[in-house]
C-alpha cells in the first residue's frame, strides 16, 4: 500500500458508516413516522437508492479529474481566490451540521444523564476532544473509524436483540396505505438522514483500490438503511406507530424499554447514552475533520492542525445560538438541503463537466 | 565526555606498556605481566576478575614459556604457541583497550606493531533461572540472565538457523554496554532494522546500565504514558517476536531484552496463549480482555453511579449502596482517591520488599487497615470490594509496564467521571483511544491489527485461533517471508 493511498476499503466503508449514522438516528423514526406511519422501511429504502445515485455522481466527478483531492481539483479549475470560496461555501454545511448536532446531542446528554451540567461546559470539553482527533490528520480519523465501527453496531444490534420480547411486528401494518403526496413529503427527510456522505471528497482520492470506490459506496449505504429500518421498525414494533410519532427520541425510549430481570442495571438508557456518545463523536470528528481539511487548503493553512483550532470557536458560538431544542431542529432541517444541494448535486456536475472537458489520466485507478 | 586513545601500536614494547600502566595507573585490578617467550620479550594484560586466569595459565603462559623457543619468527607465535580457539589481531591500540575492559587479554611483543587479543571473558555470572516476572503454567521455565552471551545462546538453541544474525555493536561512551541486535535475515522488516541500527548510532549517553535505558532512548513518543517497546526476560518470547519480523535487543548486564516493534496487543499476550489449546487460550484471552476494561473502568463508574447516574441501579442494590456510604464523610470521588493511593502504595511496598516481607505488608495493607478502614468509616464496604476487584483485573495483564498506563487511565477517567459522570468516562476513553491510534511503535501502528485491519491478523487478537490456521505471519509487521506453515 502506498503512502498516499493508505486508505484500505474497509476503512473507507467504515468511514461513510459512522460519519452518517449519529445522533440523527434519535429522532429518525418520528419523523417519517409522522409523514408515513409503517412504511417507514420503503422510504428508506428509496432515500438510500437517491444517495446512492448523488454519490455516484461524486465518484464520477472525481474519477473525472484523476482521483486528485478536492481541495487540488477545485484550484486547479478555478484558482486559488475563486476556489477558496467554492471551497468555504463547500465546508460551511457540513461545518453548520456538526456543530449544531453537537448542541442537539448535548442536550439529550443534558436530559438523561447531566440535568445539572452546563451546556458551555460540555460543548466546550467535546470540541477540545474533537480538536484532537482532527490534529492526527485523516489517517488517524480513518483507523478511528475502523475500530468504533465495532464498538458501535456490535452493542447496538444487541441492544435491538433485547427489546425483541416485546415486539409487535404487525404495528408496521397496513403498508402502501398513506397518500403518494406523504410519500413525497417524507424522501427529503429520508434522504437527509444520510447526511455526511460527503466525507467521500475527502477520502476517496487516498482510497488504495479505487476500481471498487463505489461497490464500498454501496455497502455502506446498503449497511446504514439497514440500520435505520432495524431501529424504525423496532421502534414501531415496540412503542407502537402513534406512540413513536409523539415522542421526541423514539429510539432512546425504546431503549428504555428493554427490562432484564434480574440485571444489574434497571435504566439502560443511561448506558446506552454512553454508547451512542460514539456514535455522536464519530459524526462531529468526521465532520469536523471534512470541515478544518477543506479549510487548511481553501486559506490556505497548509495544515489540518491550524484549521481545526480556528474552527474550534466558531463551533462552540454556533452550537451555543439556538435557544431550545425546537429551534436548534427547524435549523439543523435547513442546512441539510443546502450540504446535498452544494456538495452532492451541483459541486460534482460541475467537476464532471469541467473534468471531462480536459482529458484526465485516472491516477491510481489501477491500484 | 568521550575518552580519546592512543591508536598507534608502535614496534617498541617498551613504549605501549608505558602507555598502558599510565593509562591504568591506580587500578588494581588490571594486571601487567612482562616476560620472554624465547629470545622475544613481550607483555600480557588483563582485569582480574573479568578474564579466565586458569586459560591463561594453562594454555598461554605455558606453552610460552615452556616452548618459546620453537618458533623461528614472532609472526608464527600466534598460530603454533597459543593453544586457545579464539585470537584476533588488532592494529589500533584503542581496539585493544576497549577488549581489554571486556575481559579480554592483551598479548603484545617486542618488535611489532600488533596486539593479540585473546577471548578471555569470564566472570562470576548468575545461572540460568526461572523468570520472576512472566510466569507460565505451560511452557519452559528459563528466563535471561545478565550475561549477554548466554542470552543470545538461549535464543539460538530455539532457533538453529543459519538466518538468525546477531550483530553486535556498543553503547555508552564509558560504559561501552555490548548489545546485540538479533533478527532473522529473511524474515525481518527491513525498515524497523534500520531504524534500530540508526537509533542506537545516535544515542550518546555516558551509560547504558539497564535494557530500560535503551527502550527509552529508542521510543518515539516519549510523552506517551504506553510503552512503544516490548521488554521480556522469557528466551522464547524473543524467539517468537524473531519469527514475527521483529527485533530484539539483547543487552548486557540485564536479564530484560527489548523487542521491536510492539503492538499494544502484543503486550497483553502470554506464552500461555501459544502453549495450551486454542479453545482454552482463547478464553483466557477474553477473560483478560474483559479484566483489563475492568480494571481501567470499574473505579470510574463507582463515583458517576454514586454522585450522577443513581437511577440507572435497581432500587435494592442502590439502597445496598447508599446504606454502606452512610457515614463515610468523604463523596465518592475523594474515597476513591484514598483507596487508590492506598493500594499504589501497597502494591509497590510489597514490590520493593523481599517476598517473605511482601505477604506480611500485604496481609497487613490489604486486610488489617483495609478493614479498619471501613471500621472507622473513612471507606465504604462497597469501595473495598470495587478496590479489590480492580487490582485483581489490573494484575492478570501480562506487562508491568502497561499496568502502570492502566493505573494512569484509571486515575484519568475516576477524575472524569468525578466531573461529568458517564459522558466525562466516554469523552476520556475516546481521548485515550485517539491517543493509542496515533501512536506507532518504529512505524507500525501501535493498535495493529485492529486498525489498518487485515482479516488474516484477526485470528490472533481477541481469540487465538487453532494454530493450523497460523498459516501467515502477522502482516502488520510486514515481515519479507511471509509464509509460517504450509
Amino acid at each position: 500500500m502506498d503512502k498516499d493511498n493508505y486508505i484500505t476499503s474497509y476503512g473507507f466503508i467504515a468511514t461513510i458508516i459512522v460519519t452518517v449514522v449519529g445522533i440523527g438516528i434519535f429522532s429518525y423514526p418520528r419523523e417519517l413516522a409522522a409523514m408515513v406511519e409503517g412504511d417507514v422501511w420503503l422510504e428508506t429504502i428509496i432515500a438510500a437508492f437517491i444517495n446512492l445515485i448523488l454519490l455516484k455522481l461524486v465518484v464520477a466527478a472525481i474519477r473525472a479529474n484523476g482521483f486528485r483531492t478536492i481541495t487540488d481539483i477545485i484550484k486547479t479549475k478555478f484558482g486559488s481566490i475563486i476556489g477558496a470560496v467554492i471551497l468555504i461555501i463547500m465546508c460551511l454545511p457540513t461545518f453548520f451540521a456538526v456543530s449544531l448536532g453537537m448542541r442537539a446531542f448535548i442536550e439529550v446528554v443534558k436530559m438523561y444523564l447531566l440535568s445539572k451540567t452546563p451546556t458551555e461546559f460540555l460543548i466546550a470539553i467535546t470540541i477540545i476532544a474533537g480538536v484532537y482527533i482532527v490534529r492526527g490528520d485523516v489517517k488517524t480519523n480513518i483507523k478511528f473509524n475502523e475500530i468504533t465501527l465495532w464498538i458501535m453496531f456490535v452493542p447496538a444490534f444487541i441492544v435491538v436483540l433485547f427489546t425483541l420480547n416485546h415486539t409487535d411486528y404487525t404495528n408496521i401494518l397496513p403498508a402502501f396505505r398513506q397518500d403518494i403526496r406523504s410519500y413525497l413529503y417524507a424522501l427529503p427527510t429520508a434522504a437527509f438522514a444520510f447526511t455526511g456522505v460527503e466525507i467521500v471528497y475527502i477520502v476517496l482520492p487516498k482510497l488504495s483500490n479505487k476500481k471498487d470506490a463505489f461497490k464500498g459506496i454501496r455497502y455502506s449505504i446498503i449497511f446504514i438503511a439497514i440500520f435505520y429500518i432495524i431501529i424504525s421498525i423496532t421502534s414501531i414494533a415496540v412503542l407502537t406507530t402513534s406512540e413513536t410519532k409523539k415522542l421526541l427520541w423514539p429510539a432512546i425510549d425504546l431503549i428504555r424499554s428493554i427490562e432484564i430481570p434480574g440485571a444489574f442495571v434497571e435504566r439502560w438508557d443511561g448506558v446506552v447514552m454512553c454508547l451512542w456518545v460514539i456514535f455522536f463523536f464519530t459524526t462531529f470528528s468526521n465532520g469536523f475533520t471534512y470541515s478544518a481539511y477543506i479549510l487548511s487548503d481553501a486559506l490556505p493553512l497548509r495544515d489540518i492542525r491550524f484549521s481545526a483550532l480556528i474552527l474550534a470557536p466558531f463551533i462552540y458560538l454556533v452550537a451555543m445560538y439556538p435557544n431550545n431544542i425546537t429551534e436548534l431542529y427547524s435549523v439543523i432541517h435547513l442546512i441539510a438541503p443546502f450540504n446535498y444541494v452544494i456538495n452532492l448535486l451541483i459541486i460534482p456536475l460541475f467537476l464532471l463537466m469541467l473534468g471531462k472537458s480536459k482529458n484526465n489520466n485516472t491516477r491510481g485507478e489501477e491500484a | 565526555m568521550k575518552e580519546v586513545l592512543r591508536k598507534t601500536i608502535y614496534a617498541d614494547l617498551e613504549d605501549n606498556y608505558e602507555y598502558l600502566k599510565d593509562l591504568f595507573k591506580n587500578d588494581t585490578d588490571v594486571i601487567f605481566r612482562r616476560f620472554y617467550v624465547g629470545p622475544w620479550e613481550a607483555a600480557i594484560i588483563y582485569i582480574e576478575g573479568l578474564a579466565d586466569k586458569n586459560l591463561l595459565n594453562d594454555f598461554v603462559m605455558e606453552t610460552l614459556m615452556i616452548f618459546g623457543d620453537r618458533p623461528h619468527k614472532i609472526e608464527e607465535i600466534k598460530d603454533t604457541l597459543l593453544t586457545v580457539t579464539d585470537i584476533s589481531e588488532k592494529n589500533e591500540l584503542d581496539e585493544a583497550i576497549n577488549a581489554l575492559l571486556s575481559g579480554d587479554t592483551i598479548l603484545m611483543f617486542d618488535g611489532i606493531e600488533v596486539a593479540y587479543i585473546i577471548a578471555t571473558r569470564a566472570w562470576p555470572a548468575r545461572g540460568v533461572s526461572e523468570p520472576t516476572s512472566e510466569s507460565v503454567l505451560r511452557g519452559p521455565k528459563e528466563a535471561l540472565v545478565e550475561t549477554m552471551r548466554f542470552n543470545t545462546a538461549l535464543v539460538r538453541r530455539r532457533l538453529r538457523d543459519s538466518r538468525l544474525k546477531v550483530e553486535s555493536t556498543k553503547v555508552g561512551v564509558r560504559s561501552k554496554t555490548d548489545i546485540a541486535i538479533m533478527y532473522i535475515e529473511d524474515i525481518v522488516n527491513q525498515d524497523v532494522l534500520t531504524q534500530v541500527r540508526e537509533k542506537l548510532d545516535k544515542i550518546q549517553i555516558d551509560a547504558i546500565l539497564d535494557s530500560g535505558y535503551i527502550e527509552q532512548l529508542l521510543e518515539g513518543s516519549r510523552w506517551s504514558i504506553f510503552p512503544q517497546v516490548q521488554s521480556t526476560e522469557r528466551p522464547d518470547v524473543v524467539a517468537a517476536a524473531l519469527l514475527e519480523g521483529r527485533v530484539a535487543l539483547i543487552v548486557d548486564n540485564t536479564p530484560f531484552c527489548v523487542l521491536v516493534p510492539t503492538t499494544l496487543a502484543a503486550l497483553f499476550q502470554s506464552p500461555d496463549d501459544y502453549n495450551q489449546r486454542w479453545l482454552y487460550a482463547s478464553t483466557i484471552r477474553l477473560v483478560r480482555f474483559i479484566a483489563i476494561l475492568l480494571s481501567i473502568i470499574l473505579p470510574a463508574i463507582y463515583v458517576s453511579v454514586t454522585s450522577f447516574h443513581t437511577a440507572i441501579l435497581p432500587t435494592r442494590l442502590l439502597y445496598a449502596i447508599a446504606a454502606s456510604r452512610e457515614g463515610v464523610p468523604f463523596p465518592a470521588f475523594i474515597e476513591t482517591l484514598i483507596m487508590e493511593v492506598s493500594m499504589a502504595l501497597l502494591v509497590e511496598a510489597v514490590l520493593r520488599l523481599p517476598s517473605g516481607l511482601g505477604s506480611t505488608i500485604g496481609i497487613v495493607g490489604g486486610l488489617i487497615i483495609g478493614q479498619a478502614a471501613v471500621t472507622a468509616g473513612i471507606v465504604s464496604p462497597a469501595m473495598i470490594i470495587i478496590v479489590s476487584l480492580t487490582s485483581l483485573t489490573t494484575f492478570i495483564t501480562p506487562s508491568y509496564e502497561v499496568i502502570s498506563s492502566q493505573r494512569i487511565i484509571r486515575l484519568a477517567l475516576i477524575v472524569a467521571a468525578s466531573i461529568i459522570g458517564f459522558y466525562g468516562i466516554m469523552l476520556m476513553l475516546i481521548v485515550f483511544l485517539i491517543h493509542l491510534i496515533k501512536l506507532e511503535s518504529f512505524g507500525v501502528p501501535y493498535m495493529a491489527p485492529a486498525v489498518n485491519t487485515r482479516s488474516s491478523d484477526l485470528k490472533d487478537l481477541f481469540i487465538r485461533a487453532p494454530l493450523q490456521f497460523f498459516k501467515k505471519r502477522p502482516a502488520y509487521i510486514n515481515p519479507q517471508d511471509k509464509i509460517r506453515q504450509k
